[in-house]
């Protein structure tokens, strides 16, 4: 569950420098998330697929927290999955943005699935959406 | 050579420095026809709650769907309509774009599209679900999520 935009090399460099956990913060990764990415899970690379969600949503929502899962693999032996390679398929997105303010839910999941258009026709069967405005995520957190 | 070929040929490539060679070609298909349109139309106005989803009420081909007709069971949604899409390809693209909507599955309660799973469920969860179909008369005041904490 690594933030696409580093590389393999850059990654081992920032595991030697030590300095992940700045980068975590600097990202707006809650810092237990990512540690336990790195404690409990292979480390895997984020595929093509990720990193377009990624640049699209970043670019389009300018999220003050985003958060993307590739649940893919828990999902390879589904009927509509058989015969499908290289899947990146099932995704989880939590973005906070202020462009889902003073929009019902309908509305937000729309605007997700318009700048993920391409990537829904281009083999993304199943895109799981928490959209939240930055005062409603700031609730949740403190409650 | 024809003429109306080399025509074409001339035409070609004129576009071959145009920016709309850049994007891929785009085949625009659409998949709702009038028909279809008036047959959904009809169908989410005649069914108070109706859901459109992979596999049935018995047997959900998809966890997403089974959440959603979970839902609605909880909520004490006694008899709602399924149609389901993984047998019919043309209502199955044809609701995507009715509902400007990519993924399967959808609900309607009197006929307005409600949301997919994520919202069904958030909304369960907040208590917006309960209030949406005792609003739209879906279910009675004395029934509905009474019970089920201790269930």
């Amino acid at each position: 569950m690594f933030r696409s935009t580093l590389s393999v090399a850059s990654l081992r460099q920032l595991l030697a420098r030590k300095s992940v956990i700045t980068i975590a913060s600097q990202r707006h990764v809650s810092r237990s998330a990512f540690l336990n990415s790195f404690l409990n899970e292979t480390p895997k690379m984020p595929g093509p697929m990720y990193s377009r969600i990624e640049e699209k949503l970043r670019t389009a929502l300018q999220p003050t927290t985003l958060e993307i899962v590739d649940d893919s693999a828990k999902h390879k032996g589904h009927a509509a999955m058989r015969g499908v390679t290289g899947g990146e398929t099932h995704f989880r997105v939590t973005a906070v943005s202020p462009k889902f303010e003073g929009k019902p839910a309908v509305q937000r999941h729309k605007l997700v699935y318009e700048i993920l258009d391409q990537e829904l026709k281009d083999g993304v069967h199943a895109l799981s959406i928490t959209a939240k405005t930055p005062a409603e995520y700031q609730k949740l957190q403190g409650s | 050579m024809n003429p109306s070929r080399n025509l074409f040929r001339l035409s070609s490539r004129v576009t071959a420095f145009s920016p709309i060679r850049t994007q891929a070609p785009i085949v625009w298909r659409r998949n709702l026809s009038d028909e279809l349109k008036s047959k959904i139309d009809k169908a989410v106005k005649e069914h108070d709650v109706l859901v459109f989803m992979k596999g049935n009420k018995e047997a959900p081909q998809c966890g997403f769907s089974r959440a959603v007709v979970q839902v609605l069971q909880i909520q004490g949604v006694q008899d709602f309509k399924t149609v389901n899409v993984l047998a019919d390809d043309e209502v199955r693209a044809g609701i995507k774009e009715y509902t400007s909507w990519p993924t399967i599955p959808q609900v309607f309660v009197k006929g307005e599209f409600v949301g997919g799973c994520d919202i069904m469920i958030n909304m369960h969860q907040s208590g917006e679900l309960d209030q949406l179909l005792r609003d739209k008369g879906v279910i009675k005041a004395e029934q509905g999520e009474q019970g089920t904490e201790a269930a």
